[in-house]
Protein backbone atom coordinates (compact mmCIF):
# COMPACT_ATOMS: atom_id res chain seq x y z
CA UNK A 1 0.00 0.00 0.00
CA UNK A 2 1.46 3.53 -1.11
CA UNK A 3 1.38 6.21 1.18
CA UNK A 4 -0.52 8.93 0.63
CA UNK A 5 0.60 12.30 -0.94
CA UNK A 6 0.68 15.23 1.27
CA UNK A 7 -1.57 17.53 -0.90
CA UNK A 8 -1.97 20.06 1.39
CA UNK A 9 1.39 20.13 3.05
CA UNK A 10 3.22 23.27 2.52
CA UNK A 11 6.74 22.33 3.07
CA UNK A 12 9.18 21.74 0.97
CA UNK A 13 7.95 18.72 -0.67
CA UNK A 14 4.97 20.13 -2.26
CA UNK A 15 6.82 22.45 -4.27
CA UNK A 16 5.94 26.23 -6.23
CA UNK A 17 6.20 24.38 -9.54
CA UNK A 18 3.75 21.78 -8.21
CA UNK A 19 1.52 24.72 -6.93
CA UNK A 20 1.50 26.63 -10.48
CA UNK A 21 0.65 23.33 -12.31
CA UNK A 22 -2.25 22.73 -10.00
CA UNK A 23 -3.34 26.23 -10.36
CA UNK A 24 -3.12 25.53 -14.21
CA UNK A 25 -5.11 22.35 -13.99
CA UNK A 26 -7.44 23.72 -12.10
CA UNK A 27 -8.13 26.52 -14.77
CA UNK A 28 -8.51 23.98 -17.05
CA UNK A 29 -11.05 22.38 -15.09
CA UNK A 30 -13.10 24.92 -14.75
CA UNK A 31 -12.89 26.38 -18.64
CA UNK A 32 -14.27 22.82 -19.39
CA UNK A 33 -17.39 23.71 -18.03
CA UNK A 34 -17.36 27.10 -19.28
CA UNK A 35 -16.50 25.85 -22.88
CA UNK A 36 -19.75 23.71 -22.56
CA UNK A 37 -21.84 26.82 -21.65
CA UNK A 38 -20.38 28.56 -23.97
CA UNK A 39 -21.23 26.01 -26.35
CA UNK A 40 -24.93 25.87 -25.42
CA UNK A 41 -25.81 29.37 -25.94
CA UNK A 42 -24.04 29.63 -29.07
CA UNK A 43 -26.38 26.85 -30.28
CA UNK A 44 -28.83 28.70 -28.95
CA UNK A 45 -27.74 31.66 -30.14
CA UNK A 46 -27.11 29.92 -34.10
CA UNK A 47 -31.10 28.48 -33.93
CA UNK A 48 -32.39 32.58 -32.82
CA UNK A 49 -30.38 34.28 -35.73
CA UNK A 50 -31.49 31.03 -38.11
CA UNK A 51 -35.10 31.44 -37.02
CA UNK A 52 -34.48 35.54 -37.73
CA UNK A 53 -33.19 34.98 -40.99
CA UNK A 54 -35.92 32.67 -41.88
CA UNK A 55 -38.58 34.99 -41.07
CA UNK A 56 -36.62 37.65 -42.78
CA UNK A 57 -36.89 35.31 -45.95
CA UNK A 58 -40.37 34.86 -45.60
CA UNK A 59 -41.36 38.36 -45.30
CA UNK A 60 -39.21 39.42 -48.26
CA UNK A 61 -40.36 36.49 -49.99
CA UNK A 62 -43.85 36.51 -48.87
CA UNK A 63 -46.23 38.78 -51.58
CA UNK A 64 -49.36 36.89 -51.63
CA UNK A 65 -48.51 34.97 -48.32
CA UNK A 66 -47.79 32.09 -49.91
CA UNK A 67 -44.65 31.48 -47.99
CA UNK A 68 -43.89 30.28 -44.63
CA UNK A 69 -40.89 28.93 -42.51
CA UNK A 70 -41.94 25.63 -42.55
CA UNK A 71 -42.71 25.25 -46.26
CA UNK A 72 -39.44 27.66 -46.98
CA UNK A 73 -37.17 24.60 -45.26
CA UNK A 74 -39.14 22.27 -47.22
CA UNK A 75 -38.12 24.11 -50.43
CA UNK A 76 -34.56 23.70 -49.49
CA UNK A 77 -33.85 20.65 -48.19
CA UNK A 78 -29.85 21.13 -48.17
CA UNK A 79 -30.37 24.37 -46.51
CA UNK A 80 -32.55 22.85 -43.76
CA UNK A 81 -29.80 20.13 -43.62
CA UNK A 82 -26.94 22.62 -43.19
CA UNK A 83 -28.14 24.69 -40.24
CA UNK A 84 -28.91 21.71 -38.21
CA UNK A 85 -25.47 20.16 -38.95
CA UNK A 86 -23.90 23.89 -37.93
CA UNK A 87 -25.54 23.58 -34.89
CA UNK A 88 -24.96 19.89 -34.10
CA UNK A 89 -20.86 21.21 -35.11
CA UNK A 90 -21.24 24.51 -32.85
CA UNK A 91 -22.38 21.92 -29.57
CA UNK A 92 -19.94 19.04 -30.47
CA UNK A 93 -17.23 21.61 -30.93
CA UNK A 94 -17.44 23.10 -27.36
CA UNK A 95 -17.71 19.14 -26.00
CA UNK A 96 -14.61 18.54 -27.72
CA UNK A 97 -13.24 21.64 -25.95
CA UNK A 98 -14.31 20.81 -22.57
CA UNK A 99 -13.32 17.16 -22.58
CA UNK A 100 -9.85 18.22 -23.94
CA UNK A 101 -9.51 20.55 -20.98
CA UNK A 102 -10.73 18.03 -18.59
CA UNK A 103 -8.59 15.51 -20.17
CA UNK A 104 -5.55 18.40 -20.01
CA UNK A 105 -5.93 18.74 -16.01
CA UNK A 106 -6.26 15.68 -15.58
CA UNK A 107 -2.90 15.01 -16.92
CA UNK A 108 -1.91 17.82 -15.25
CA UNK A 109 -2.96 16.27 -11.80
CA UNK A 110 -1.12 13.10 -12.59
CA UNK A 111 2.21 14.82 -14.04
CA UNK A 112 1.93 16.33 -10.33
CA UNK A 113 1.22 12.81 -8.87
CA UNK A 114 4.02 11.02 -10.01
CA UNK A 115 6.26 14.42 -9.55
CA UNK A 116 5.61 13.64 -5.70
CA UNK A 117 5.55 9.85 -5.79
CA UNK A 118 8.85 9.84 -7.28
CA UNK A 119 9.98 12.41 -4.55
CA UNK A 120 8.66 10.58 -1.93
CA UNK A 121 10.89 7.60 -3.01
CA UNK A 122 13.80 9.64 -3.23
CA UNK A 123 13.19 10.86 0.20
CA UNK A 124 12.60 7.52 1.51
CA UNK A 125 15.75 5.45 0.14
CA UNK A 126 17.84 8.83 1.07
CA UNK A 127 16.42 7.89 5.27
CA UNK B 1 11.21 -7.34 -57.13
CA UNK B 2 8.76 -10.68 -56.85
CA UNK B 3 11.60 -12.11 -53.94
CA UNK B 4 11.05 -9.09 -52.45
CA UNK B 5 7.84 -9.45 -51.66
CA UNK B 6 8.11 -12.90 -51.26
CA UNK B 7 10.58 -12.13 -48.49
CA UNK B 8 8.31 -9.31 -46.95
CA UNK B 9 5.23 -11.80 -46.85
CA UNK B 10 7.42 -14.38 -45.15
CA UNK B 11 8.46 -12.08 -42.48
CA UNK B 12 5.30 -10.63 -41.93
CA UNK B 13 3.75 -13.85 -41.59
CA UNK B 14 6.01 -15.42 -39.58
CA UNK B 15 5.87 -13.29 -36.42
CA UNK B 16 2.24 -14.42 -36.74
CA UNK B 17 0.82 -17.11 -34.17
CA UNK B 18 0.57 -20.80 -36.19
CA UNK B 19 -2.94 -20.86 -34.79
CA UNK B 20 -3.99 -17.34 -36.78
CA UNK B 21 -1.65 -18.95 -39.83
CA UNK B 22 -4.05 -22.24 -39.41
CA UNK B 23 -7.09 -20.31 -39.60
CA UNK B 24 -6.20 -18.74 -42.47
CA UNK B 25 -5.07 -21.30 -44.81
CA UNK B 26 -8.44 -23.30 -43.90
CA UNK B 27 -10.75 -20.26 -44.72
CA UNK B 28 -8.70 -20.14 -47.95
CA UNK B 29 -10.24 -16.44 -48.89
CA UNK B 30 -8.23 -15.66 -52.64
CA UNK B 31 -10.20 -12.33 -52.65
CA UNK B 32 -8.33 -11.28 -49.45
CA UNK B 33 -4.98 -12.91 -50.14
CA UNK B 34 -3.10 -13.11 -53.01
CA UNK B 35 -1.77 -16.54 -54.62
CA UNK B 36 1.63 -15.23 -53.71
CA UNK B 37 0.59 -15.29 -50.00
CA UNK B 38 -0.79 -18.58 -49.76
CA UNK B 39 2.38 -19.76 -51.22
CA UNK B 40 4.35 -18.33 -48.41
CA UNK B 41 1.56 -19.30 -45.93
CA UNK B 42 2.18 -23.06 -46.87
CA UNK B 43 5.71 -22.63 -47.07
CA UNK B 44 5.68 -21.30 -42.93
CA UNK B 45 2.83 -24.39 -42.02
CA UNK B 46 5.07 -26.67 -43.23
CA UNK B 47 8.32 -25.85 -41.44
CA UNK B 48 6.02 -25.55 -38.39
CA UNK B 49 3.82 -28.34 -38.70
CA UNK B 50 5.55 -30.27 -40.82
CA UNK B 51 2.08 -31.11 -42.45
CA UNK B 52 -0.61 -28.93 -44.20
CA UNK B 53 -3.66 -28.77 -42.40
CA UNK B 54 -7.12 -29.05 -44.59
CA UNK B 55 -8.12 -26.70 -46.27
CA UNK B 56 -11.80 -25.34 -47.34
CA UNK B 57 -12.86 -24.59 -51.41
CA UNK B 58 -11.59 -21.39 -52.47
CA UNK B 59 -13.17 -17.99 -51.86
CA UNK B 60 -12.51 -15.63 -54.93
CA UNK B 61 -15.30 -13.50 -54.86
CA UNK B 62 -16.20 -10.88 -51.99
CA UNK B 63 -19.61 -12.23 -50.88
CA UNK B 64 -22.39 -10.95 -48.79
CA UNK B 65 -20.69 -12.61 -45.84
CA UNK B 66 -17.33 -10.32 -46.37
CA UNK B 67 -19.61 -7.13 -46.74
CA UNK B 68 -21.56 -8.20 -43.42
CA UNK B 69 -18.22 -8.87 -41.81
CA UNK B 70 -17.02 -5.27 -42.80
CA UNK B 71 -20.38 -3.67 -41.60
CA UNK B 72 -20.28 -5.76 -38.52
CA UNK B 73 -16.63 -4.60 -38.49
CA UNK B 74 -17.62 -1.11 -39.16
CA UNK B 75 -20.37 -1.31 -36.24
CA UNK B 76 -18.69 -3.11 -33.91
CA UNK B 77 -15.53 -0.22 -34.03
CA UNK B 78 -18.21 2.57 -34.02
CA UNK B 79 -19.88 1.38 -30.65
CA UNK B 80 -17.63 -1.09 -28.88
CA UNK B 81 -16.45 0.21 -25.85
CA UNK B 82 -12.95 1.07 -26.52
CA UNK B 83 -11.78 -1.73 -24.08
CA UNK B 84 -9.49 -1.55 -20.91
CA UNK B 85 -11.98 0.97 -19.43
CA UNK B 86 -13.05 -1.49 -16.66
CA UNK B 87 -11.12 0.15 -13.32
CA UNK B 88 -8.28 -1.75 -12.56
CA UNK B 89 -8.73 -3.92 -8.90
CA UNK B 90 -5.56 -2.17 -7.61
CA UNK B 91 -6.75 1.20 -9.04
CA UNK B 92 -9.20 1.66 -6.08
CA UNK B 93 -9.69 4.88 -4.10
CA UNK B 94 -8.90 3.69 -0.95
CA UNK B 95 -4.45 3.24 -2.60
CA UNK B 96 -5.82 5.52 -5.23
CA UNK B 97 -3.89 9.10 -6.12
CA UNK B 98 -4.85 12.49 -4.25
CA UNK B 99 -5.26 14.81 -7.13
CA UNK B 100 -7.22 12.88 -9.51
CA UNK B 101 -9.60 10.40 -9.87
CA UNK B 102 -9.07 7.58 -11.77
CA UNK B 103 -12.34 6.55 -12.77
CA UNK B 104 -12.43 10.25 -13.81
CA UNK B 105 -9.53 9.45 -16.09
CA UNK B 106 -11.11 6.67 -17.38
CA UNK B 107 -14.69 8.24 -17.83
CA UNK B 108 -12.65 11.64 -19.67
CA UNK B 109 -11.00 8.30 -22.17
CA UNK B 110 -13.87 6.69 -23.11
CA UNK B 111 -15.49 9.72 -24.16
CA UNK B 112 -12.32 11.24 -26.14
CA UNK B 113 -12.74 7.69 -28.34
CA UNK B 114 -16.27 8.25 -28.73
CA UNK B 115 -16.06 12.17 -29.26
CA UNK B 116 -13.06 11.00 -31.90
CA UNK B 117 -15.41 8.95 -33.86
CA UNK B 118 -18.53 10.94 -33.83
CA UNK B 119 -16.24 13.46 -35.41
CA UNK B 120 -15.53 11.43 -38.79
CA UNK B 121 -19.04 11.38 -39.84
CA UNK B 122 -19.80 14.81 -39.05
CA UNK B 123 -16.66 15.90 -40.29
CA UNK B 124 -17.70 14.25 -44.01
CA UNK B 125 -21.47 16.13 -43.69
CA UNK B 126 -19.64 19.39 -43.19
CA UNK B 127 -17.69 18.92 -45.79
CA UNK B 128 -20.04 17.43 -48.54
CA UNK B 129 -22.27 20.64 -47.68
CA UNK B 130 -19.70 22.88 -48.39
CA UNK B 131 -19.55 21.23 -51.75
CA UNK B 132 -21.81 23.60 -53.56
CA UNK B 133 -19.05 26.72 -52.43
CA UNK B 134 -16.06 24.50 -53.88
CA UNK B 135 -17.91 24.10 -56.72
CA UNK B 136 -18.39 27.90 -57.32
CA UNK B 137 -14.55 28.24 -56.31
CA UNK B 138 -13.93 25.70 -58.78
CA UNK B 139 -16.03 27.69 -61.75
CA UNK B 140 -14.25 30.53 -61.03
CA UNK B 141 -10.69 29.77 -61.66
CA UNK B 142 -12.10 28.87 -65.07
CA UNK B 143 -13.88 31.52 -65.55
CA UNK B 144 -13.74 31.73 -69.32
CA UNK B 145 -13.96 28.31 -70.00
CA UNK B 146 -16.37 26.80 -67.27
CA UNK B 147 -19.03 25.25 -69.96
CA UNK B 148 -16.73 23.42 -71.91
CA UNK B 149 -14.53 21.97 -68.69
CA UNK B 150 -17.61 20.72 -66.15
CA UNK B 151 -16.33 17.24 -65.62
CA UNK B 152 -13.04 18.64 -64.65
CA UNK B 153 -14.08 21.53 -62.67
CA UNK B 154 -16.78 18.92 -61.11
CA UNK B 155 -13.46 16.14 -60.78
CA UNK B 156 -11.39 18.81 -58.80
CA UNK B 157 -14.35 20.20 -56.83
CA UNK B 158 -14.09 16.30 -55.54
CA UNK B 159 -10.82 15.74 -55.01
CA UNK B 160 -10.30 19.22 -52.91
CA UNK B 161 -13.60 18.07 -50.76
CA UNK B 162 -12.02 14.97 -50.22
CA UNK B 163 -8.43 16.25 -49.01
CA UNK B 164 -10.12 18.73 -47.08
CA UNK B 165 -12.39 16.12 -45.46
CA UNK B 166 -9.34 14.00 -44.92
CA UNK B 167 -7.63 16.58 -43.17
CA UNK B 168 -10.22 17.69 -40.95
CA UNK B 169 -10.86 14.31 -39.61
CA UNK B 170 -6.90 13.82 -38.98
CA UNK B 171 -6.87 16.84 -37.47
CA UNK B 172 -9.53 16.61 -35.12
CA UNK B 173 -9.14 12.40 -34.66
CA UNK B 174 -6.11 11.58 -34.07
CA UNK B 175 -4.90 14.48 -31.40
CA UNK B 176 -8.05 13.46 -29.84
CA UNK B 177 -6.98 9.73 -29.86
CA UNK B 178 -3.43 10.87 -28.65
CA UNK B 179 -5.00 12.42 -25.75
CA UNK B 180 -7.08 9.54 -24.82
CA UNK B 181 -3.97 7.35 -25.08
CA UNK B 182 -1.89 9.93 -23.16
CA UNK B 183 -3.92 9.79 -20.10
CA UNK B 184 -4.21 6.17 -19.80
CA UNK B 185 -0.15 5.70 -20.43
CA UNK B 186 0.17 8.67 -17.48
CA UNK B 187 -2.22 6.89 -14.71
CA UNK B 188 -0.67 3.67 -15.70
CA UNK B 189 2.97 5.64 -15.50
CA UNK B 190 1.09 7.18 -12.15
CA UNK B 191 0.50 3.45 -10.90
CA UNK B 192 3.83 2.30 -11.43
CA UNK B 193 5.57 4.89 -9.52
CA UNK B 194 4.16 4.52 -6.37
CA UNK B 195 6.12 2.06 -3.80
Amino acid sequence: MPKRRRKDSSDDFYKTKHKRLDTIALIAKNLAWIAIVLGVLVTIGEYTQTKYYLEFQVQSMNLRGAYDAASLLKEKPIFSLSLVVDMFNIFLKSVIYAVVLKGISLALYMLIEIDLNYSLLSEEEGE
Amino acid sequence: MAKDLRSQIYGNFNREETEILVTRWETNNRSEWSDLAFEVLEKILLERLNELPPQNEAIYERGKDTEQDFFDKVKEWFFKNDGESEYHPNLDKLSGAAFYDPQEVLKIYDWLNKIAKVMIPVSILLGLLTFPQTLDIMQSYFINSYQDMTIIIWLLALISISVAIVFQIAITYFPLKALAYTLKMLMQFEHNSRK
